[in-house]
Parts: C-alpha cells; structure tokens; sequence
C-alpha cells in the first residue's frame, strides 16, 4: 500500500512547546486517527502541514511531492477543515464559499450544491448564525466540492452533539467508499485529528498517537486494539513481579483495574484475571500515564 | 484569483462602504470650499487618505476578529503573495473612487475649485507613500498595535496638512517644474506604483514567514 502523506523528522518550537522529530505516515484508502490530549501537539502538526506555519526542519510528502516546492499541485488536492471552520463570521456562506471556490481550479459548483442541500444549509445565511453543528458541515461542504482526495481535518467532531458527530462520520465513510467514472486509480485518504477517540473507535483504519510534541506510536486500530487488554482483578494478586506487566494501574479496596499489552504473561501469572477489550482512548491514556510516571 | 481576494475584502466591510463614500463626499465639501489656499487640494487629499485607511483598517479589523479565516485561505492554494497583492490594489481602487466622487462634486458645488490632473497623480503618490509605511507595519505588528500608531498621524494630520501646504508655498524649489502636465502626472503614478511595488515585496516577506493562527 502506498503512502499518500509522509512527514520525517519534522520540528517545530515555540516557547515551551515543541515538536520533537515527529515522523508518520499514511497509507491510502485509509481514515487515520491523530490522537493526543490537547496540547499534545496535533493542532501544530496539521498546522504545519498545511504550511500556515513554517517548520524548522524535516520533510512532508504528500501524493509523492515535496510541499516545500509543489505546495500548490498539493493543496489543490486536499480539502481541509479547520477547527471550528475558520470562517469570516460576517459573511454570508454564499460569500464565504465564493471567496474560497477561486483557488481551486477543480472546484465544483454542482458538489457544493448538493452538500448544501444534504446538509440543509441555505447559502444566504449569515455564518456567525450557525450552530457549531452546521459550520462542521458547512467547513466539510467546502472541502468536498473541489475533488480533494486527502480531508486533513482538524477537530472536525469536537464539541458537536452525538447525531451530527454521527452525520459527519457517515459522510467520511461515504467520501472514503467513493469512486467516481474515471476516478478510481485516484487514492484517497483522510488524516483527522481528535481528542474525542470514540468517533475513532467506529471509523478509523489506523491511529497516530502524540504526546508532548512526539510520535508515540503509528499502529493499525484494530491490530492495536487486539494487542492491549484491561485487566480487572483481585488486588492480592498484585506483586512486585507482575506490577510491570501493566501501563496503568488503578487499586481500589475491592481489586485493580490495569492496562497491559502483554495479555499472555498476566493471564499466567493471575489465571482468576478478566481481561476486556480496551478503548483507543484506554490506551492513549495508558501511554501518556506511563510518559507521566517516567517524567 | 486575485479579482475574488479584492471583492472579498470589500464584501467584509459592506457595512462600512456607505459611510467610506460619506466620508469621501463629505471632505472635500467640508474643507475644500473654506477660504484658504489650496482647499480643494487639502480637501481632497484628506478624503483619499481618510477612505484608504478606514477602508483597509477595517479589513484587518475584520480579519483579526476571524484570524482563522486568513488560515483556511492560506490552507487553500492562494498564494500567501496574492493575498497581499490584493491588499495593495486597495490604493489605486479606492484613489479612483475618489476621484469620481471629487471631480462629480467639483462638477456640481459652485465653490469647489476644479483640480489639475497632476494634483490627482500628487494625491496618489501621498496615499501610495502613507500606505508603503503602514501595510509592512500591519503585516508585522498587526492590527492592535498599528492601531494605536495610525491614531497619532491621523489626529496630526487635521494640521499638520494645512501647515505644509502653506511651508510648500512658500519654497519655490518644485521638482516638475517645467514638466508638462500628463508627463509629471505620468511620472508620479509610475513613482506610486514603483512605490507600493517595493512595498508589497517587503510585506510579501513578512507576511510569508509569518505563523497563521
């Protein structure tokens, strides 16, 4: 499979904030995950993608080209969302769509009609009367009506009520089902970043994980989500042994609550334990305990 | 492209157009039919600059209220020299704007003297000068802080312009002298342009190092 965005030892620093050598990459076909807590670092990394703001070293690919030097072929393939859409509040979004069309020279006029029409939003309307919820489908309506064949989203779900976090969802899916006459050999891909990991749980094929301004891991979900198990048991079954078999560690009176990824030896080391299966957000939480710990 | 970033700055501040045009009408009505020398020239030069930088102060005004606006354009494949591209063609818009609107007055009050073409390419070059200094300030600084600074020539300016013209009258060095009218109008719009040229290179610099919200 082959990489439709690459970024290698990208860094970035502001004040107190860095990011560290941050390298991954994404597969096409794919709905990857950019999972962290905020202040991780996510907003910086697709900021710096985007080149709204300069990196200081390291390279980013994007459908096999240099960004530093074909930075228009790029973007005129890729459709963004901005968190909380990244709109002139005063505009209208018949306005606002007609400032942002122009730049693309595949933008289509009947795509963007449509969308409106799926989402129900009337182009006369004034953006700052938007519920968060329709400028979230106002922002993917723009960035779907030019081709684009990579969404890098930023936050795209955040704040929104479950059915329209559900609405959004299902139209990536469809955008990633998608083939249009002609269109096919095209790869497609979405880098969508969030700290809400449940949407991720439903929709994503692979996750990327930062924390403090580094690449924890770049995993496939489900195979990440088939290696980590919570482990529930008797606490008197805890020893110094076993204690660094586990990421995380909660004890209560009653018995303990641990994330591991090496299921196997905890089973034979407490056979009586239950193991469940963890939630992308158990596991990101895992990680940035265990980052916590060692600090 | 650039046609669409024009209209754009323009639609941002729809609500502010009648009372820019008030203003350019106003001016010249107000301070060119007063007894003193060169009226119609104060006046004039006054509501050109006064529309110009009302104008674009209130489309920073307008993007620094929506900073994240600027990021989705700049996300978008405008080039980032575009958007300062179109900013500068602000000044020979609005110069023109006001123009009509002068030489329609100048038309239709009686006491509104008429103005030689050179006084128009003078007027241009005063705004292209002023406008030089204040869009690398803008682009550096931002719209808060520039702000404060625009406040200080604006208040001066009420004086200190009538005061120049009498100081200028009373020099007798006058570099187009002796230089046919259209050749000097010509020269100084080709000097404003030279101008803002410089100019934009140097706010296109800034502007393109700069992070985006």
């Amino acid at each position: 499979m082959k990489n439709i965005l690459e970024v290698s030892g990208l860094n970035k620093s502001y004040g107190n904030f860095a990011l560290q050598d941050v390298s991954f990459a994404l597969p096409e076909g794919c709905i990857t995950g950019f999972i962290g807590v905020n202040g991780a670092g996510k907003t910086t990394t697709l900021r710096t993608l985007l080149g709204l703001t300069e990196k200081e070293s390291g390279e980013i690919r994007i459908f096999g080209m240099d960004m530093s030097g074909q930075e228009r072929q790029i973007k005129e393939r890729v459709g963004i969302v901005l968190d909380d859409g990244g709109f002139y509040e005063e505009l209208t979004l018949a306005e606002m769509k007609n400032a942002i069309a122009p730049a693309y020279s595949t933008w289509c006029e009947t795509d963007f009609r449509e969308y409106m029409e799926r989402f129900s939003l009337n182009p006369r309307q004034a953006i700052n009367t938007l519920s968060k919820g329709m400028r979230a489908k106002y922002a993917l309506a723009l960035a779907l009506s030019h081709k684009a064949q990579l969404l890098i989203m930023d936050e795209p779900t955040s704040g929104l009520d479950p059915l329209v976090r559900s609405q959004i969802l299902t139209v990536l899916t469809d955008f990633m089902a998608q083939s249009r006459p002609g269109e096919e050999h095209l790869p497609r891909g979405v880098f969508f970043s969030t700290h809400i990991t449940s949407d991720l749980d439903k929709i994503a094929d692979m996750l990327v994980m930062i924390d403090d301004g580094r690449i924890v891991f770049q995993e496939e979900k489900d195979t990440l989500l088939e290696r980590w198990r919570i482990v529930k048991g008797d606490r008197a079954k805890l020893d110094s042994g076993n204690r660094g078999l586990f990421s995380n560690l909660e004890e209560t009176a009653y018995g303990f609550t641990g994330i591991t990824k090496q299921p196997d030896r905890v089973l034979a080391a407490m056979p009586d334990a239950i193991l469940e299966r963890p939630s992308i957000e158990d596991i990101m939480l895992a990680h940035i305990n265990t980052r916590q710990a060692k600090a | 492209m650039l046609y669409h970033l024009i209209k754009k700055d323009f639609i941002l501040v729809k609500k502010y157009l009648p009372m820019m045009i008030g203003i350019s009408a106003l001016i010249p009505l107000y301070v060119g039919t007063r007894p003193i020398g060169g009226a119609a020239l104060i006046g004039f030069t006054l509501s050109s600059v006064y529309t110009l930088f009302m104008t674009v102060q209130y489309i920073f005004l307008k993007e620094s209220q929506s900073p994240k606006a600027l990021s989705l354009l700049c996300a978008a494949p405008y080039p980032r020299w575009l958007l300062v591209a179109a900013k500068y063609c602000l000044v020979p818009i609005l110069h023109l704007a006001c123009c009509l609107v002068f030489l329609a007055e100048s038309l239709l009050v009686p006491g509104l003297a008429a103005l030689p073409m050179q006084a128009y390419a003078s007027v241009l070059f005063v705004d292209s000068l002023f406008f030089s200094i204040y869009m690398p300030l803008q682009y550096k600084l931002g719209f808060e802080r520039v702000k404060l600074l625009l406040l200080m020539p604006i208040i001066a300016m009420s004086w200190l312009f009538p005061l120049l013209v009498k100081v200028s009258a009373q020099i007798r060095w006058n570099p187009l002298a002796g230089i046919p009218a259209w050749a000097s109008s010509i020269a100084l719009t080709a000097a404003s342009f030279a101008v803002l040229a410089v100019s934009a290179l140097v706010s296109v610099r800034i502007f393109g190092r700069k992070d985006l919200a």
